[in-house]
């Protein structure tokens, strides 16, 4: 470390694990509290009984994975958002930024042990959300396939339809595919705090960086029906001006949608290890990129 | 000076990289919406109905929430019966999960049945306009339900329940519709194995009810009754017996009455339970014949 | 190694520009200054007149417009020069979640510090401070006597050889003030080069050795303090139990010389400042006695 290379992941881990502990201590976890209070409440909803279907359990099960998972989302980007936008411009305003950049650190790993900080309360948090929502879905799951196999024994149905039902069940469990649920969150707070980053860099102001955050969150949305009318859009009459502004749409956004298949893990559907790479890629890409524009912005700035 | 460099550098840098980076993501996307892992984008005039918070929430990534949460009000609307907003929101919530058959199911029952009944029961209209609600809504339930099968073509279960409210004998029942979707739900190759016999079964009885199917309704029937031991129950053994009749179909070929019943005891006891349904346009042809035979026979046995 | 200066600043410039008008500030104007190392520098001025600006540069806050700043032979530009500098800004503040103890010891990682000599350094800095009750304490509690104490420490955590002070007594009691200074002479002595700047001018002429004066943004006179200083054609001569015959003579032997007038005569006073730190120091004693006698008593 003495020799202070240009990019030095143990001072990284150290200003990260420092902005870890600020945040924690600045009570953040309480909300866990709240989430955790929710869960326990969603979990005792019943499907309002107008029809029981064969589907009824696995709707049930459906409803309560995405109030969690819905409850994790929202909290991930947030906080994403508003962690990595209060940081920097705080440091600036209690002056502790001089006391930090006045050490032999460089600027870089400053930027990116804060960015580290917040993803590690990011990640943290998802990882005790998901084992409450993980114990909860186990034992009620257990449940439903218990009145399963009542219903089997009841109705007299072939092994084949009572397999049939618990195989059905158990995939809106606790499965794999829905971890890859909680993962695609984790990824969309990492593209969203690394470009909260970059936006913090220009704006000294906590309050203008979460705005515009969330406005580019939004717009991320809409990326990809850009980007079909862009490429796949075959009608002719397209003014030109509507063109350029899908086109630049569709390249500056991040594509948020693609995160999606938070969705349909909480729908049950398995995500194949193809797609899962290739989004977990991306999203390096974009981290990348946004904290790489941030030093850029950053290293030239004067205190 | 320095800050406008600096955010043109920044900005020519992102469309670099949005260059690089779109074709990666147009592929992806492709691919994820292909395996049915994202959905394609929200049809337009939904966000509009949606309400600002729900659809942020929606555009946010989390339309099974959104999905969850409209159903529970849709429940409420049932309650006060207000079918039009029934519908609405069965529409946005089919819209946000397009592959959730129980949504399909559950929002063409609404209209099918409970908003179809309602207005064949409502005594404050003219019986013609009764029927013509009555009909409105059993089409709207339909063609709710042929909507999700546009979406999920491979869905058995939305066949059968199209093939269900065709044939439904309490409904305006029209069996060459429902025998469409008894053919659509037999080819589903997701259908189960062990749920084909039922459903073969349904498909035969609705052919029972139509005059000019029930040449093919026997023969149907016919091989299913040699096909399997399962398929020897009351209601097939007692449609053919009587189709067997009304088709004049010669006695060397006839399954005899022996082979058909397992007793004349329980021939007596089915036949009688059979007659019950004349209404729904069964073939009876011989049953009361039948009925007055067994039972004079009994008397004789003591 | 001792030809290295400590600190070079060569022909440095700094412009901001003005937010309203088109042209811009100039708040350093060619300063030039070099310090040796084992050196004690003061740089004096009126607020405003760019000290805190000239540090900045040194530190790499900023960008100098023109000309450079070196660090033992190093580019203030390059984060390795740093290495060798701790600095004390002006009204420090830390993080307030972090207790004394923790803040030296993120400081210290920071620098490259691990493990056992860590914590050492941690322990003897906090005992030179005497900050040890306070080790635990968070910092948000901290009064402002404390919080420069804690910011010296961290300063001087990694042992770095030239130490950078923007005011180091500005807003502090005597008594803080007096061991801030106490300590300056300290590291002095061990050979560490001390770069300071404040308006506090006598404290200045107290510690320093050399001294720079800048006003807006020019540095107008530097040199020696006692050279400086130094009123060439005066002399003060003090004595001590002298009686009126003695003192007699002396006149006497003044209005002989050729040249040599006498200008004036009487009781040399004290300070202000020393008056206040024996009142402190007595007033310690007796606290301290009378806790003892009453253990005693006990």
């Amino acid at each position: 470390m003495r020799r202070n290379a240009f990019f030095s992941p143990a001072r990284i881990l150290i200003i990260a694990s420092h902005t870890f502990t600020h945040l924690v201590r600045m009570k953040v976890f309480y909300f866990l509290g709240v989430f955790a209070v929710l869960m326990l409440a969603a979990s005792f909803f019943e499907m309002p009984w107008s029809r029981t279907t064969e589907d009824s359990a696995e709707q049930e099960l459906i409803v309560l994975k995405s109030t969690a998972m819905g409850a994790m989302a929202m909290f991930s980007i947030l906080f994403a958002i508003a962690a990595t936008a209060l940081l920097i411009p705080k440091d600036l305003e209690d002056r502790t930024l001089y006391t930090i950049l006045s050490k032999p650190v460089p600027r870089l790993d400053y930027l990116l042990g804060k960015l580290a900080g917040v993803l590690i309360l990011v990640g943290v948090s998802l990882l005790l959300m998901n084992g409450l929502l993980s114990i909860i879905l186990h034992f009620r799951t257990e449940e439903l396939l218990l009145v399963e196999m009542a219903k089997a024994e009841a109705h007299g149905w072939p092994p084949e339809h009572l397999e049939l039902r618990l195989a059905e069940v158990s995939q809106q469990g606790v499965t794999w595919a829905l971890q890859a649920g909680v993962a695609a969150i984790f990824f969309k707070a990492m593209v969203m705090a690394s470009m909260a980053l970059l936006i913090s860099t220009f704006s000294s102001s906590t309050l203008f960086t979460i705005v515009i955050a969330v406005v580019i969150y939004f717009m991320g949305h809409f990326t990809e029906d850009a980007r079909n009318y862009w490429l796949h859009s075959h009608s002719g009459g397209v003014s030109k001006e509507l063109k350029i502004l899908t086109q630049s749409i569709a390249l500056i956004f991040p594509d948020f949608q693609l995160y999606n298949i938070i969705d349909s893990t909480i729908e049950g559907k398995k995500v194949t290890e193809g797609i899962f790479s290739r989004l977990a890629i991306l999203t390096l890409f974009y981290s990348g990129i946004y904290s790489v524009l941030a030093w850029f912005t950053f290293r030239k700035k004067e205190f | 000076m320095r800050t406008t460099v600096q955010i043109v550098v920044i900005f020519f840098v992102l469309l670099t990289f949005g260059f690089a980076k779109y074709r990666y993501e147009d592929k992806l996307s492709r691919d994820m919406v292909s395996l049915k892992l994202i959905q394609p984008p929200l049809r337009e005039g939904t966000s509009l109905q949606l309400g600002q918070t729900g659809a942020a929430v929606a555009l946010g990534g989390l339309r099974s929430l959104v999905a969850a949460i409209w159903n529970f009000r849709a429940f409420l609307h049932f309650e006060k019966l207000d079918w039009i907003k029934v519908e609405e929101t069965y529409e946005i919530i089919t819209t946000l999960q397009p592959q959730t058959t129980y949504y399909w199911d559950t929002g063409a029952w609404q209209l099918h049945t409970n908003a179809s009944s309602y207005y064949k029961e409502k005594e404050d209209l003219s019986p013609l306009r009764r029927r013509s609600m009555q009909k409105r809504y059993l089409e709207k339930g339909s063609s709710f339900l042929e909507l999700g099968l546009i979406e999920n073509p491979d869905n058995w279960k939305l066949h059968r329940e199209l093939s269900r409210v065709w044939s439904e004998f309490h409904k305006l029942p029209d069996i060459e519709r429902a025998m469409k979707h008894f053919d659509g739900a037999l080819n589903c190759e997701s259908l189960p194995e062990f749920k084909r016999p039922h459903i073969q079964r349904s498909k035969y009885y609705a052919m029972t009810r139509l005059k000019s199917l029930q040449k093919d309704a026997y023969s149907y029937g016919y091989s299913l009754f040699k096909e399997s031991p399962d398929n020897h129950l009351p209601k097939l053994c007692c449609t053919l017996f009587a189709l067997q009749n009304s088709l004049n179909i010669a006695q060397n070929e006839r399954i005899p009455d022996s082979e058909l019943f397992p007793s004349s005891q329980k021939q007596l006891e089915w036949l009688k339970n059979y007659i019950i349904h004349e209404k729904q346009g069964y073939p009876m042809d011989g049953v009361r014949l039948k009925i007055q035979q067994l039972e004079t026979s009994e008397l004789f046995k003591f | 190694m001792e030809d290295i200066p400590a600190v070079q600043i060569n022909h440095l410039v700094k412009e901001f520009p003005s937010p309203f008008r088109k042209t811009r500030i100039r708040a350093v104007d060619d300063v030039s200054l070099t310090i040796m190392p084992g050196e004690v520098y003061g740089l004096i001025g009126p607020n405003g007149s760019g000290k805190s600006t000239t540090m900045k540069a040194l530190l790499g806050l900023l960008r100098p417009t023109a000309g450079s700043c070196y660090v033992f032979g190093k580019n203030s530009l390059k984060t390795d020069s740093r290495q060798e500098i701790g600095f004390l800004p002006e009204n420090p503040y830390f993080y307030k979640h972090l207790t004394g103890e923790e803040t030296l010891r993120f400081y210290a990682k920071l620098c490259g510090m691990r493990g056992k000599a860590l914590n050492n350094h941690v322990d003897k800095m906090l005992e030179l401070v005497s900050l040890q009750d306070a080790r635990k304490r968070r910092v948000g509690g901290y009064s402002k006597g404390m919080l420069q104490r804690i910011g010296l420490a961290q300063a001087l955590i990694h042992e770095p050889r030239l130490i950078i002070l923007d005011e180091p007594t500005a807003g502090v009691d005597p008594v803080g003030s007096r061991e801030i200074r106490d300590l300056i002479v300290q590291l002095k002595d061990k050979g560490v080069t001390v770069f300071l700047c404040s308006h506090l001018l006598e404290q200045v002429q107290e510690v320093c050795d050399h001294v720079g004066i800048i006003f807006n943004g020019k540095i107008v006179k530097a040199g020696p303090l006692e050279d400086l200083i130094a009123i060439e054609d005066q002399t003060e001569i003090l004595i001590k139990d002298a009686g009126p015959r003695t003192l007699a003579r002396i006149k006497a032997v003044i209005a002989d010389s050729e040249n040599a007038k006498f200008v004036s005569m009487g009781k040399p006073r004290t300070t202000l400042e020393r008056l206040f730190l024996d009142e402190a120091k007595k007033s310690k004693s007796t606290a301290t006695t009378a806790a003892q006698k009453g253990d005693d008593h006990a």
